[in-house]
């Protein structure tokens, strides 16, 4: 490289003295001397002065309407918190409903006291209702009791969506939980235990920014959970230049300070919704302990861009 | 972070609005100016500059300390700005190609004759206004650099922690969108080098 080349790359870190002395010093000698990079030096002082300048003034009321913002803000803060709170209670409400009805159930069919004696004429007994029943507590009491076992029915009844909307979930969710199919053979941990919830409200992060999906995965080891979403990302391709960009930032983030930082949070942009859905797809089968909230999209438009925002813990 | 601000910022995680507007008093002008030149719009400027301020009165909870509070909230700005853009670019795409479908080249045509009479202007306005608008031309990385470092007179190092990208990047990021900016200049105007000449010869400013 010659003197001028060498002058030419560095004369914008030597305009900020941004560099090292021996060097800045290296360039000051050859401006002396050289007509043609004096005079780009002198063009790009023009241009740098001038920008310096571009600073304007803030809009007329800018500090009154901010002040308003603000106020807006906090408000709507503070009844996103209460309105959390009464679903919390509304659900346990239910939650006490169902056992008070179960619990009914129960003593109708003689579960308690001589259930071996009382079983045949029992079933007589309880046939008027065993249609209706027995659909409300599977597709109900797993999720409020935090039970895992009836797995294939209960994955039956939210597919149909009719018995889920029978049931007293108030709070609208439909929690799946499967095994995850020999299809995931492939891929990774096979003990899959996918807890998908398709919730009615619009998941929002506290007021910031509305995304349509969002993921949570509990790991051990953050590092290679990133990587394996980095590569299904750029394996569903696309939009991964998009994306590359957030999740940078992220990863700098949570890797620049390795101390502390159990989760990290990334953003994933998909141009429409199917892309998006062969995204979840793959990362439901590449992870086990994975949880799932979603917006079904409200309007029909097929090419809005989907929003997903995974956030992705070490397991504890 | 000062001893104040820490309070400050404790008294606004707590909610206190007159708290957090002493936080961003200084930091405003600075905020607006990112948006005006990443949007290149007064009113999109305005609205996402108070977005910003809104996103970072929110989610002061999340504020931990390790970046100072000035480089936490240009940075909440630039990626408002950025979702804002990203949003945008693509209503602008839709509808030129919708355009271009239509109604052959003209409209290209026509942007690209509008520019200030020479005679209406100050030369230095006139200067300002042509490396605004080479400014608006780039490509947004290299358009937020030099927002950063020419316009809000941040550190190499400062502008690093902000867009979180290292040193070494933000050194040939900032010297190539200078390039640009340049290149963009001398296409567009003969008149420049005049300037130049003239800007050198008052003794400038460096």
């Amino acid at each position: 490289m010659n003197r001028c080349d060498y002058c030419l790359e560095n004369l914008s870190s030597y305009l900020d003295k941004e560099m090292s002395e021996n060097e800045m010093k290296e360039i000051e000698e050859h401006l002396k001397e050289c007509n043609s990079c004096s005079y780009e030096f002198d063009v790009l002082k023009t241009i740098v002065s001038t920008c310096s300048e571009l600073e304007e003034e803030l809009p007329d009321g800018f500090s009154s309407s901010l002040h308003t913002r603000l106020e807006k803000a906090r408000e709507d803060m503070l009844a996103k918190r209460n309105r959390t709170g009464k679903v919390k209670l509304f659900s346990q409400i239910a939650a006490g409903f169902l056992i008070v009805i179960t619990l009914g159930f129960a003593i109708r069919v003689g579960y308690f006291g001589n259930r071996f004696m009382v079983q045949d004429s029992a079933t007589s007994d309880a046939a008027p209702m065993a249609g209706r029943a027995p659909a409300t507590t599977q597709s109900s009491a797993p999720k409020k009791f935090g039970l895992k076992g009836i797995k294939s029915e209960q994955n039956e009844s939210a597919m149909e969506g009719e018995d889920t909307k029978n049931s007293f979930a108030i709070a609208q969710s439909a929690e799946i939980q499967n095994q995850a199919d020999d299809s995931s053979d492939k891929l990774k941990q096979k003990d899959s235990d996918i807890k998908l919830s398709f919730n009615e409200h619009i998941v929002k992060d506290s007021g910031e920014e509305e995304y349509d999906t969002e993921v949570t995965i509990v790991v051990d080891d953050i590092d290679k959970a990133i990587d394996l979403i980095m590569a299904i990302d750029e394996k569903i391709g696309k939009s991964s230049e998009n994306n590359m960009s957030y999740n940078q930032d992220s990863i700098n983030v949570y890797r620049g300070s390795c101390t502390g930082k159990n989760s990290v949070e990334l953003k994933l942009v998909y141009i429409n919704e199917k892309t998006q859905q062969s995204f979840l797809e793959e990362i439901q089968l590449a992870f086990s302990n994975i949880q799932v909230e979603s917006v079904p999209s409200e309007d029909e438009k097929e090419d809005e861009q989907e929003y997903i925002k995974i956030i992705i813990e070490k397991k504890k | 972070m000062d001893a104040t601000e820490k309070k400050l910022v404790e008294l606004s995680i707590s909610g206190d609005i007159e708290a957090f507007e002493t936080l961003i008093q200084s930091h405003q002008k600075k905020v607006y100016n990112i948006a005006l030149r990443m949007t290149k719009n007064p009113e999109d400027a305005q609205e996402l500059a108070q977005d910003a301020f809104v996103r970072a009165f929110t989610s002061i909870g999340k504020f931990r300390g390790d970046s100072s509070f000035s480089t936490w909230l240009y940075r909440i700005t630039i990626n408002v700005c950025t979702d804002f853009l990203r949003k945008r670019n693509r209503a602008i795409l839709i509808s030129m190609e919708q355009g271009a479908a239509t109604n052959d080249n003209e409209q290209g045509i026509q942007i690209a004759e509008e520019a200030p009479g020479p005679d209406e202007i100050a030369e230095k306005n006139q200067l300002k206004e042509l490396i605004k608008d080479a400014m608006d031309s780039l490509s947004a990385d290299h358009r937020q650099v030099l927002i950063l470092r020419d316009i809000l007179d941040m550190s190499y190092k400062e502008i690093a922690d902000t867009l979180n990208v290292n040193e070494g990047t933000i050194k040939s990021r900032i010297s190539r969108a200078r390039s640009g900016l340049k290149k963009i200049i001398t296409q567009r105007t003969e008149l420049f080098q005049d300037y130049v000449v003239k800007f050198n010869r008052k003794g400038g400013n460096s």
